[in-house]
């Protein structure tokens, strides 16, 4: 009894300690959480209820006048509406981005190149260890209307930057290309973690090829394709670089971000901004949200 | 179970990073303040070409002043202002260019320079460029009242063009010279007809090459006695000049097609487009020879053309301009004050800065004589025409017998006298939306021009009630 309660009271102890040290580990995330999400939303929440006057640092209350402004205002609501319009159509890139780091992954899977997997490994995950201002740079000289190798090969003189919807398909090609090396690696790792036993037991079965792939490797890296789908639909939604960099500002790629950084940074209308971005990270929220609870119709569970 | 962990892992990577994608926002943070009483910041913009000016001014000014350090901060025009804007603590001297000075000198951002300046010293500069940087807190008003800012300079912005590539087209075209250069007198501005007849004359048949890159709204409307509102932005003025000069510039493109196309105008920078001889014309303001001078190329200036079907139009462009300011709340006011004043005033920098192609010095006399002597063998020849546009209907440097002969002239950019730029943005916006720039038609621009009118009058209100209340 003395020594139960003697061990009882070091596993106590030792409870108690280790209570402390993982308050301490989460301590660090949650102040991290409440100064840079939970505060920024609040302030943000805030900012949207004002006009702020940049100049004099004055705020005058609007109340929710910003967020009918971003529907119903002649300019801003066009703006805002296009910007929704043209994030939501480039999210296109998602699945197809996803489609194209599978199929790479499932070749370099083939015995036919497996040897040579390391090396095409690193060329397909170079882009996604390049500059995404530099990726930008280059296919925004490809893209060139004039001058650009695209054009050039196509004998053609296609408007990629003023066409409202090829400069969007313009930039799924690009994203594509740039992110088909992180989709690649992700998916070659969910590959790896299917057991073997279950493709030997296929092989005596007499399982084809394509019947392995469809029925034991693409279900089983289902929860892979989620997170892939998941961070990709937020990053897709998050989407500024390509608006400023490679359309240059162009209507037809004016993302949701790009619309919040032009009025709250470069018009100094932070009050509107903010109310947009309030209305982004809902959206956010929302898809997620969806996309969780569709997750059960398609995403493997053991 | 090992595979159920780690979907549920991924499930909550997932929902971290929703949750961490909520927001994201931008914090601007420079060296705005030192402890060294004689070290100042300092920040600017420009092409690298004139940030070199910039470090070799700064290197002049610190030989003159020993024991003076300035600490520049070079940010990319398109950003300065944001960068600007989110410094809580303002540098000790900085650039502010014309079309925001109204708004940071109204929010006493800028200090009151009426006392560190004497008379004899403002009398040497171009009254325009002094007055541009008066402002009156108590009645709101711009050109009058406390001096805000030392001018960096007054740039009037002409045509300028590629001489090699006229001539080749001119003699590919069956062209006279002598009938070209006349109507490129720096004396005798073009009118609308004849500069558009002139571009048609030398593109024609060119697929692969244009007249000129794209048009300055300021200088069509200015050259037609229009603008976008009455002088002291009250009232909107989308009236039959104005219309005429947007339709004037969209259909360089649409109906001349002299200029690139709104597919094509976006694909090539306009420099780019001129120095690699895409187009023959470009514009350019004074500022812009230090980069010329450093390509292989022959150019020269004329006047902006203007309505000659307009009784009341003559050549008028717009002058860029921007200030020294210096930070009302600085704790080096004496240095900030003396390095600004330096950079505006002092006859050391002016005469550098004109050496290095930076501008038109700010010194009349200078600008009068140096500049334009010919024993200065620079381009652009005719380098007179910038100072006789900043001289405007007052006098004549020696291009014209008399000053009323003189025919061209300048004024400031229409934001200058506004609060802030959002009517203009909403303005291009809507031409965009309504995709004039692709209009052949000009009763379908005025139409939907006129059809703005109450929109362009009612962000000038909004603006003049944030401004003055």
């Amino acid at each position: 009894m003395t020594a139960t309660r003697r061990h009882g009271s070091k596993k106590t102890d030792l409870h108690k300690s280790e209570r402390r040290t993982a308050r301490l580990f989460i301590a660090l995330p949650v102040t991290g959480f409440m100064i840079f999400t939970l505060f920024t939303l609040v302030a943000v929440f805030v900012f949207s209820m004002m006009d702020y006057n940049v100049f004099r640092e004055e705020y005058i209350f609007l109340g929710f006048q910003n967020f009918v402004d971003l529907f119903s205002s002649k300019i801003y609501s066009v703006a805002f509406f296009r910007a929704i319009g043209n994030t939501v159509f480039m999210l296109l890139g998602v699945p197809i981005g996803i489609a194209v780091g599978l199929a790479l992954a499932a070749l370099l899977q083939a015995k036919a190149i497996r040897r040579s997997n390391k090396l095409f490994q690193v060329l397909f995950y170079l882009p996604s260890v390049t500059s995404v201002v530099a990726i930008n740079l280059v296919f925004r000289y490809l893209f060139n209307p004039e001058y650009g190798l695209i054009n050039g090969i196509l004998g053609a003189t296609v408007p990629w930057y003023s066409n409202g919807w090829l400069i969007k398909i313009a930039i799924i090609i690009k994203n594509t290309w740039s992110g088909m090396g992180g989709t690649m690696i992700l998916c070659l790792a969910g590959m790896l973690a299917i057991p073997a036993s279950y493709y030997e037991a296929a092989d005596i079965d007499g399982a084809s090829a394509a019947r392995k792939f469809f029925k034991i490797t693409l279900p089983l890296i289902t929860p892979t394709m989620f997170y892939m789908l998941i961070t990709g639909v937020i990053g897709g939604l998050q989407s500024y670089a390509d608006a400023q960099v490679f359309a240059a500002g162009a209507p037809g790629a004016q993302t949701i971000v790009y619309f919040i950084w032009q009025y709250g940074i470069n018009t100094g209308k932070q009050g509107l901004a903010s109310a947009a971005s309030l209305i982004l990270a809902a959206f956010i929220m929302l898809i997620t949200f969806v996309q969780f609870k569709i997750s059960d119709k398609w995403v493997y569970e053991d | 179970m090992k595979n159920k962990r780690s979907t549920s892992m991924m499930k909550i990577a997932a929902l971290g990073a929703s949750v961490a994608a909520a927001l994201s926002g931008v914090a601007a943070c420079g060296d705005t303040e030192s402890s060294d009483p004689n070290k100042i910041t300092f920040w600017f913009w420009g092409s690298p070409a004139e940030v070199a000016v910039y470090e070799q001014l700064i290197a002049q000014y610190e030989d003159e002043h020993p024991g003076v350090t300035v600490a520049p901060t070079h940010y990319e025009s398109s950003i300065y202002m944001g960068k600007f804007q989110a410094e809580r603590k303002k540098p000790d001297v900085f650039f502010m260019p014309d079309t925001d000075f109204a708004a940071w000198a109204d929010a006493g951002v800028m200090l009151d320079l009426d006392g560190s300046v004497s008379e004899a010293e403002l009398n040497a500069v171009w009254p325009a460029a002094i007055n541009e940087y008066r402002y009156d807190a108590q009645t709101k008003s711009l050109g009058s009242g406390s001096l805000y800012g030392f001018p960096k300079d007054l740039g009037p912005v002409c045509l300028t063009y590629n001489k090699k590539l006229l001539e080749k087209q001119i003699d590919k075209n069956g062209l006279d010279r002598a009938d070209v250069y006349e109507l490129l007198d720096p004396t005798d501005p073009m009118t609308w007809d004849e500069f558009r007849g002139l571009l048609k004359d030398l593109t024609r048949g060119e697929t692969d090459l244009y007249g000129i890159p794209y048009y300055e709204m300021d200088a069509a409307l200015y050259s037609n006695a229009a603008n976008y509102f009455t002088d002291d932005a009250s009232e909107q003025r989308i009236d039959d000049n104005f219309i005429d000069a947007v339709v004037f510039n969209i259909q360089l493109a649409t109906v001349d097609k002299v200029m690139p196309s709104a597919d094509m105008s976006g694909a090539t920078d306009a420099y780019t487009r001129f120095f690699n001889g895409k187009t023959i014309f470009t514009w350019m303001g004074p500022w812009d020879n230090a980069d010329f001078w450093n390509y292989d190329i022959e150019y020269d200036i004329c006047p902006v053309p203007y309505n000659g079907k307009n009784p009341d139009a003559q050549s008028v462009t717009f002058a860029g301009s921007m200030c020294y300011g210096v930070s009302a709340k600085t704790k080096k006011r004496d240095v900030a004050v003396d390095f600004a004043k330096w950079l505006s005033m002092s006859e050391s920098c002016q005469r550098k800065a004109l050496e290095l192609g930076q501008q038109v010095p700010n010194l009349m006399d200078m600008a009068k004589t140096d500049f334009i002597s010919a024993e200065w063998k620079v381009q652009p020849e005719h380098r007179s025409l910038f100072v006789d546009v900043i001289d405007g209907n007052t006098n004549s440097i020696g291009l014209y017998e008399s000053a009323a002969d003189d025919r061209i002239s300048s004024k400031t950019r229409p934001l200058y006298y506004t609060y802030d730029g959002t009517w203009k943005d909403n303005l291009l916006s809507y031409l965009a939306e309504e995709d004039l720039w692709r209009a052949t038609d000009a009763a379908l621009i005025k139409t939907k021009l006129e059809a703005y009118r109450n929109d362009l009058q009612n962000d000038l209100d909004i603006m003049n009630e944030r401004w003055k209340g």
